[in-house]
């Protein structure tokens, strides 16, 4: 509200207003009250002559000193422009010089500089003004500094930008739903999970999105109905609000997705988060079916242990007989003992992942020898070959030397008494390894056995008539991987096995001692 | 019928206990060839072997066929979850014993079981 001066014709601001001047509002024209508006209005106003050239100001308010920064003195009688700076190549430039060109009004969102060189949005209307014969006079422009918004919206863009860049790359699925309840927004994750365009998805109902989910699902667990498992409670900040629900597709490809529905808010009614637990469903299975394994495989011996106890127990038998069960419960003891510690061996080196063993430069014959040498069952029966020439590689001596055992007491264990055990160091340079081959000439595998060789508790004398716990290859190959080598195996039924561990040769200049 | 033979022999003597005749084989189709030939009263059946036929399978086929009805089946298994008892009572067994098992358990459970079939 502004105090108008009669006394002077002039309008005052209020600070400047006498105390005892009196309003006489008779002696006021209507031009006195335009040019009051034009003089406290807070939009920039510039009057710019068009019936010379060039153009020249000829009057700007005081807004208009205050957006800019330039006094009226400064621009008055100059052509106007000075404001942008020469940032020039801007589209509301365009707009506006081809509307001036044309005389007609335009209204643009032009980057503009104040007289100290700093930047300003600046929301410019101009429009044309003619005199009583149509002429164009002049040129009415008015300013508005809307930096603050046009940050505000940047800002808003570049939020926009950086959450579609993480949604895009989320693995987990994203939908929301508009006020209408119709899908207003899709990720590519949840996309890709059903397989479709964002075109077959945006603007479909709720209960149309559960009939995509429901044509991908698995028909032995129907999908739950997401419109009849939203949240029922209207408060959006409570987590106990979310709806909860597994769902198994089988198409395009089989996954678990865990669905969280949220109620939204700001215009989106609902929002619904698809978290792909496939992978977590399969470790545990995994792991529940190596822990029902693991107690069969307990269990087995365990039921001779104490079966033949109990007899033992209760019934009188013959020397003989009582030594013949004796063993069986020695053996099987020592079954159980030897199965708990390869499971123990192989649940740390898993979960060590080789970060504790102790690598050290070593002759592979040097390994070769301690590990044959080590078991008596080869006396009289070992061929070594490829003695000749130190290869060098970098190992645990005594992982690698447990590999080997593993190796070698399958070989004694599945051939006959005097069979030939063959063991072969071949050095590849081209490919920079060596080969260990331990080769037999017993029962040997079939395609199917050998497909299963170092599965856990895979035993190729299913019987029980051949010691073993059926983890040691599993625990040799856990080892020989862990060097960066790997594991070979050829079988042939009733003719024997030759199984290799492949171990990268040390690196080139390395010491490597005389053959 | 079983696979370990430390199994089979702890079977066999426990119960010649009762006088009972036993019969062994190692695996589920030798299993089912002995049964359909001897017709025992009861079966004992180890659900893991080598082999296509399992002993779940094998159960199956027993108590499907009417040549061999009133042929009372009993599961020794070293599997002994929920889902595995489940399975076994789908197949139709009479009895689930788990492995470890006590002699004196499997003495009883085969002499009633006996009684049931002769009855």
């Amino acid at each position: 509200v502004i105090p108008i001066n009669a006394s002077s014709g002039q309008y005052d601001s209020l600070q400047r207003v006498p105390g005892d001047t009196l309003p006489a509002i008779d002696f006021l024209t209507m031009a006195d009250l335009h040019h009051a508006v034009v003089m406290e209005a807070a939009t920039g106003v510039m009057i710019v002559s068009a019936s010379i050239r060039p153009m020249v100001t000829e009057f700007v308010n005081p807004a208009f000193e205050r957006i800019t920064g330039y006094t009226s003195a400064e621009v008055v009688g100059q052509p106007p422009g000075r404001l942008s700076n020469n940032d020039l190549d801007q589209p509301g430039l365009y707009e506006l010089q081809r509307a001036i060109a044309a005389g007609m009004p335009a209204k643009v969102i032009v980057r503009n500089y104040r007289k100290d060189g700093s930047l300003f949005w600046n929301e410019l209307s101009i429009s044309p003004v003619r005199d009583g014969a149509g002429r164009l006079s002049h040129w009415l422009g008015l300013l508005n500094d809307v930096t603050a918004f046009q940050s505000a919206q940047n800002e808003l863009l570049a939020w926009a930008m950086r959450l579609e860049t993480l949604s895009s790359l989320s693995a987990d699925g994203l939908v929301t739903f508009d006020a209408n309840e119709r899908v207003a927004y899709v990720n590519k994750a949840l996309l890709d999970h059903l397989g479709l365009a964002q075109s077959e998805i945006l603007g479909a109902t709720i209960r149309e999105f559960d009939g995509l989910f429901s044509s991908c699902s698995d028909p032995r667990q129907p999908v739950i109905a997401m419109a009849d498992s939203l949240p029922v409670s209207a408060r959006t900040d409570s987590h106990a609000d979310e709806s909860v629900s597994e769902l198994h597709l089988l198409k395009p490809e089989p996954r678990v997705l865990l669905r969280r529905i949220l109620r939204g808010s700001h215009g989106v009614s609902w929002l619904a988060y698809f978290q792909d637990i496939t992978k977590a469903r399969q470790v545990e299975q995994i792991k529940s079916e190596f822990l029902a394994t693991a107690a069969h495989e307990l269990r087995t011996p365990m039921a001779s242990i104490l079966g033949f106890a109990e007899l033992l127990q209760q019934r009188q038998f013959d020397q003989a007989t009582m030594h013949d069960l004796l063993d069986i419960i020695v053996r099987q003891s020592r079954r159980i003992t030897d199965l708990l510690n390869e499971l123990l061996d192989l649940a740390r080196i898993e979960a060590r992942r080789g970060k504790d063993f102790k690598r050290i430069e070593v002759d592979v014959r040097d390994v070769v020898r301690t590990a044959t040498e080590a078991m008596p069952e080869l006396a009289g029966r070992l061929s070594l070959t490829g003695m000749k020439e130190a290869v060098m590689v970098k190992v645990d001596i005594g992982k690698i030397q447990q590999a080997l055992t593993n190796l070698l007491s399958n070989a004694v264990k599945f051939s006959a008494p005097d069979a030939e055990v063959s063991v072969a160091i071949r050095q590849e340079r081209a490919a920079s390894r060596v080969g260990i081959t331990v080769k037999d000439h017993g029962i040997g595998m079939t395609k199917a056995e050998r497909a299963r060789l170092g599965e856990r508790f895979f035993r190729a004398d299913p019987s029980g008539n051949v010691p073993g716990t059926g983890l040691g290859v599993s625990l040799l190959k856990e080892i020989i991987n862990l060097h960066g080598g790997h594991f070979d195996a050829a079988c042939a039924p009733g003719k024997g096995c030759s199984m290799t561990v492949w171990l990268p040769l040390s690196q080139p200049g390395a010491a490597s001692p005389p053959a | 019928v079983e696979d370990q033979a430390d199994i089979r022999k702890l079977v066999r003597m426990t119960l010649s206990i009762s006088d009972a005749e036993v019969y062994e084989a190692d695996s589920g189709e030798s299993g089912l060839r002995m049964v359909s030939e001897l017709r025992p009263p009861v079966v004992l059946m180890d659900i893991m072997m080598p082999g296509e036929i399992d002993g779940l399978e094998a159960c199956r086929r027993i108590k499907k066929d009417p040549k061999l009805a009133g042929t009372q089946v009993v599961m020794l298994t070293a599997r002994g979850q929920e889902a595995d008892l489940a399975a076994g009572k789908a197949a139709g067994a009479d009895a689930y014993l788990v492995k470890p098992f006590s002699p004196l358990q499997l003495l009883d459970t085969v002499a009633e079981l006996g009684k049931l079939a002769a009855a």
